[in-house]
């Protein structure tokens, strides 16, 4: 069996994989998780908006053993991830890790967002450093605004819009 | 013992181990599959592959006593003076789980099971056997490999 605790290490040796695979691997794959992660959470972002969305990290905060940040406002939730368990796993790894291991989390929560019709943009740092920050907002409009500020201060973000 | 870990389980992941093994074999094929988990089993598990060349199975079974407690696993383990062992599975933490998801246990459930056990033995005077029996219950033997040493057992 291999433990639970230690799925995020065979995921980055996945990573590894499909990268030395060529362009555009990585992506579908993180597709298929998404498709995967729906049943967990889809209804619930569709049914209770950004509380329910709320509820789902607070839970995953738990299970995960996440330093994790929720902040939830009436248009926005914004999470500050101030020590991701998840790379803290895959540093602290007798394997290499993935270079591309932090641009999973959007690969898969910004298409189960679209299809809940919400707007999520992400700044990570660097892929040695286990901090991350981002931002779901059900208006495009005020996506557009942080997107916009993010640019004027000079922060690399992706986003999720449409 | 170097991959003991604390704090919550989130047991959801074994849904994505699953789930990621059905898309490599869906889309590369099972030696693909092989490949991950030998890197896997070899560098991720570094340190259990290591002591196993040295002839130390201490660690090799710790880790698997280790997480099948912490995972609510029932086993029974059987030692040999030599540092052989068996193990048997009863419920396996990680089968209960994805039949909870819904999940199918299917022919990449055993083979991940199979691929991590030769890869951590991979190299060493060991093989460590996978089967599983239809009612679920699964056995895991530690032998010498054939045509190894055995004198190098603790």
């Amino acid at each position: 069996m291999l433990p639970s605790d230690h799925f995020v290490r065979f995921y980055n040796e996945v990573f590894k994989f499909l990268e030395a695979q060529g362009p555009g691997h990585l992506e579908k794959y993180w597709l298929e998780i998404s498709r995967h992660q729906e049943w967990h959470c889809l209804e619930l972002f569709k049914e209770q908006g950004l509380q329910g969305m709320y509820d789902y990290w607070e839970h995953i905060r738990i299970e995960e053993n996440c330093d994790l940040t929720l902040d939830l406002s009436e248009d926005c939730l914004h999470s500050t991830m101030n020590k991701c368990p998840s790379l803290s796993k895959v540093l602290d790894n007798d394997a290499t890790a993935s270079k591309r291991y932090c641009d999973h989390c959007a690969g898969w929560i910004g298409p189960v967002l679209c299809k809940a019709g919400y707007y999520y943009i992400t700044v990570t740092g660097e892929p040695d450093i286990p901090t991350c920050d981002w931002w779901i907002y059900a208006d495009e409009a005020k996506a557009q605004a942080k997107m916009q500020e993010l640019r004027d201060k000079n922060i690399k973000f992706k986003s999720y819009i449409n | 013992m170097r991959y003991q870990e604390t704090g919550e389980l989130h047991k959801d992941f074994h849904g994505a181990t699953l789930m990621s093994a059905n898309y490599i074999v869906k889309n590369y094929g099972i030696e693909a599959l092989r490949e991950i988990v030998l890197h896997t089993g070899t560098e991720v598990y570094r340190e259990i592959n290591q002591r196993l060349k040295a002839g130390d199975t201490s660690e090799l079974i710790g880790f698997k006593e280790y997480f099948l407690k912490r995972e609510g696993g029932k086993f029974t383990i059987t030692r040999h003076d030599n540092g052989l062992f068996e193990l048997v599975v009863t419920e396996c933490p990680m089968e209960k789980h994805l039949k909870r998801l819904g999940m199918e246990i299917n022919e990449n459930f055993y083979l991940l099971n199979k691929f991590l056990n030769e890869a951590l033995c991979h190299d060493t005077p060991y093989e460590l056997s996978y089967e599983r029996f239809d009612d679920g219950v699964t056995r895991e033997c530690l032998t010498f490999r054939k045509g190894g040493n055995s004198h190098v057992a603790k």
